[in-house]
């Protein structure tokens, strides 16, 4: 029982806003539907791939996961991340430079904690991932948002990080492919913005997490791998969206070893070491076969093209989406705010999919639609969508 | 050698843990799961919570499932304390511990125990000051001690007085030994609204698997649970499904666990005593203390130790300055004749041999 009198007196810091608890309050409703379509949350419909749950499975019956191992993660599965950023992203990572964390989403709180200051400045692609600013504003730094634009496909565009580097600038964020947009940051721009970062001594986090999810031969290119960038990058992925593993909440964080063992030691304080399970599960996704992924990648491109056929028959517009799997739809375009838009399919279609809210207040005409459900869901729910909006749209012609 | 210097116990998992849990995989818990935990799992521990410990909470929305006791403890001390903010950590402090507070950007005062490494609960008051918002207990404390006489009720008392918060991290409850009385700081009379109370499941050898929980009113879980969601998201999905089957074996197995370290607890300290040796075996956790003689610094016992054939830990890593810190982790064998060893090298030195 608790009395306004007995509570302790000043309020727990909230990291509340407006947009999440929308999120909530949709998820709240869509819970009492019986034949809803879920197209709301970044979590893959798609199982794990069957050998990394075999590995998995050995190394609980080896007794393995029983055993408590360093905060910085199983010295195997550091140099098999370290093998993987040095072979496929031409990063020069080493073992002792890569720290394995509880999802890459704590990875990067960690790397930020790690190198802010209070007071320093830090330049953030807007729309994005609302735990951007969690991280940002828990080390006390000042979030600076870059704008991006549908008709650049939310490319980031290197004059808009220059107009706002000023002496206090201390990070740059990159996100590439983009949660929520799904748009990326052409190679020609990761070269202008590593020479950016490199003449105003900025330190870049990538956060590449979505990098193997890639459509119509987009190019990914790690801002680690260029010249002089290796000390002041620090590469932020995870197993979660390449080899739907979000359930088992292993990813890695890697840079230059002093930072890492600063990492290294806030791990410790915030969650110790990553469950012992999932990084054995990690090292079968790394060093396993890869044809899983591949597979994946081919049933997404199948979705992402009925879903952009549908959005195109409606009439909306959004930005290409060219990697992972959302698009950033343009609401405006049925004559409704995305909140009005979101509720109205969710109570009428009983498809849930998020207003932009979300992902930065100015985003309240956009809505992140994700197309993981399987096919046959997704081609019925672009349906539904399509009879509940096309007499509006109709109309509007 | 025998090695004693071990910070932690390797308590290995029941076969019908591990089953569930490759059950659970082969069912496709490799998704996120409910943000705040798997709802069955939630459940399990309101009960645990009511049963064992008289805490009062509702599942839906005042247990949150952390990725360990470690996690748990970083969304409390990250949402009650902050900058310009004191926060006392009562002594033995784990010096991990202070480091959090640190790393939250508050200042952290550790309440010294007193000479037997007990909790002082006059050194907590005296420490109270404007900017005190938060006193971090642990019980069994960083040595061991099981607090639940009237100092919990005094500590409760001035949280209470000087409208404090609590953080109760009871992880060592698990490793008591038999017939000693627990008591959770939550369920002192008003300190429900005001306590945050942290444990987990690595009784049942689930420490590794790096899942727990924290307990508290919602008043005080909302901006906890909304941290979680941005720091981890949700908890590993395997690891709760392995917590869901190990909770109802817990009794059992710590049953099991208590027999074994009562043993060797009694076997230490009956050679410690017939050795001469000054100690500490407290009640609970796994670790007994050794002072050596005071002509001895800690460094050169350490050294002195090892010649002989003992690896010791320095007890400043449990907050025990001064003292040697000893696992119980080994055969009761093992630990008379450590006790032995160690006599002979940091038991009483003639003055002239003294360093």
């Amino acid at each position: 029982m608790s009395t306004s009198s007995s509570l302790p007196r000043s309020s727990p810091r909230t990291v509340d806003d407006p947009g999440t608890a929308l999120r909530y309050e949709l998820m709240d409703e869509a819970d009492g539907i019986s034949d809803l379509i879920s197209l709301g949350l970044g979590d893959p419909d798609l199982p794990t791939p069957a050998h990394v749950v075999e590995a998995a499975k050995a190394a609980i019956d080896a007794g393995l996961a029983d055993v408590v191992g360093e905060p910085a993660g199983l010295p195997e599965l550091r140099t098999a991340v370290a093998a993987k950023l040095r072979r496929e992203n031409g990063v020069p990572a080493t073992s002792e430079g890569v720290v394995i964390s509880t999802g890459a989403q704590e990875g990067l709180f960690l790397a930020v904690q790690a190198i802010l200051r209070p007071g320093d400045e830090v330049l953030v692609p807007d729309p994005r991932y609302p735990s951007y600013d969690t991280a940002i504003r828990v080390a006390r730094g000042e979030i600076v948002s870059v704008p991006t634009y549908e008709e650049d496909s939310f490319d980031l565009n290197p004059a808009e990080v220059v107009a706002r580097i000023t002496p206090r600038t201390r990070m740059l964020l990159l996100v590439s492919p983009g949660n929520p947009t799904a748009g990326t940051i052409s190679p020609d721009h990761i070269r202008e913005l590593a020479e950016i970062a490199r003449r105003h001594d900025l330190i870049v986090i990538s956060d590449e997490i979505y990098e193997k999810l890639l459509y119509d031969d987009t190019e990914h290119l790690s801002v680690g791998s260029l010249p002089g960038m290796a000390e002041r990058t620090i590469t932020v992925n995870g197993f979660s969206k390449t080899y739907c593993m979000t359930g088992w909440r292993c990813g890695w964080v890697a840079g230059p070893e002093p930072i890492m063992r600063e990492v290294a030691r806030l791990k410790r304080l915030t969650s110790g070491c990553a469950p012992l399970v999932s990084q054995y599960a990690g090292i079968a996704a790394l060093e396993g076969p890869q044809d899983a992924v591949a597979s994946y990648l081919e049933q997404y491109s199948r979705r992402r093209r009925t879903v952009l056929d549908t959005l195109d028959r409606l009439g909306f517009t959004y930005g290409q989406p060219r990697g992972g799997f959302y698009v950033f739809l343009n609401a405006g375009s049925s004559g409704m705010a995305a909140e009005e838009l979101s509720r109205k399919l969710l109570s009428e279609a009983h498809v849930l999919i998020f207003p932009g809210t979300g992902f930065g207040p100015s985003w309240s005409q956009y809505m992140r639609l994700a197309w993981l459900a399987p096919e046959e869901q997704i081609a019925e729910a672009m349906a539904r969508i399509e009879r509940c909006l096309a007499p509006r749209a109709e109309a509007a012609h | 050698m025998i090695d004693l210097s071990g910070d932690r116990v390797t308590v290995t998992t029941a076969i019908e843990v591990r089953e569930a849990a490759k059950s659970a995989l082969d069912a496709g818990a490799t998704h996120y799961t409910d943000r705040p935990g798997v709802p069955e799992l939630r459940e399990a521990v309101a009960v645990k919570l009511a049963e064992a410990n008289a805490i009062a909470v509702t599942p839906a929305d005042e247990v949150l499932i952390t990725c360990g006791e470690q996690e748990a403890l970083f969304l409390a001390m990250q949402v009650l304390a902050g900058v310009g903010d004191e926060v006392i950590v009562t002594g033995p402090a784990l010096p991990a511990d202070v480091e959090l507070v640190r790393m939250v950007g508050a200042a952290a005062r550790v309440a010294p125990s007193d000479d037997r490494l007990r909790l002082d609960v006059e050194q907590v008051s005296e420490l109270v000051t404007d900017d005190t918002r938060l006193i971090l207990f642990r019980s069994p404390s960083a040595v061991g001690e099981v607090i639940a006489d009237s100092r919990l009720d005094r500590l409760g008392a001035l949280a209470i007085e000087h409208d404090l918060r609590v953080i109760s991290v009871e992880s060592g409850e698990a490793l008591t030994a038999k017939g000693v009385e627990q008591r959770s700081i939550a369920a002192v009379g008003g300190l429900a609204p005001r306590t945050v109370t942290i444990n987990g499941f690595g009784g049942v050898g689930l420490d590794a698997w790096r899942v727990g929980y924290l307990a508290a009113q919602r008043e005080l879980m909302g901006a906890m649970r909304r941290l979680k969601q941005e720091l981890s998201i949700c908890s590993p999905a395997v690891s709760q499904h392995a917590a869901i089957n190990a909770i109802g074996r817990a009794g059992a197995y710590n049953a099991v666990l208590r027999d074994r370290f009562d043993v060797r607890r009694v076997a230490l300290e009956l050679a410690l005593m017939q050795s001469g040796l000054e100690h500490i075996a407290p009640r609970g956790g796994v670790f007994v203390f050794v002072k050596p003689d005071p002509a001895i610094s800690i460094p050169v016992a350490i050294a002195r130790a090892a010649e002989a054939g003992v690896i010791v830990a320095d007890g400043v890593r449990a907050g025990a300055a001064g003292w040697l810190r000893l696992t119980l982790d080994r055969e009761p064998d093992l630990l008379r004749h450590a006790a032995y060893g160690l006599a002979s090298v940091i038991g009483d030195v003639p003055a002239e041999a003294a360093v």
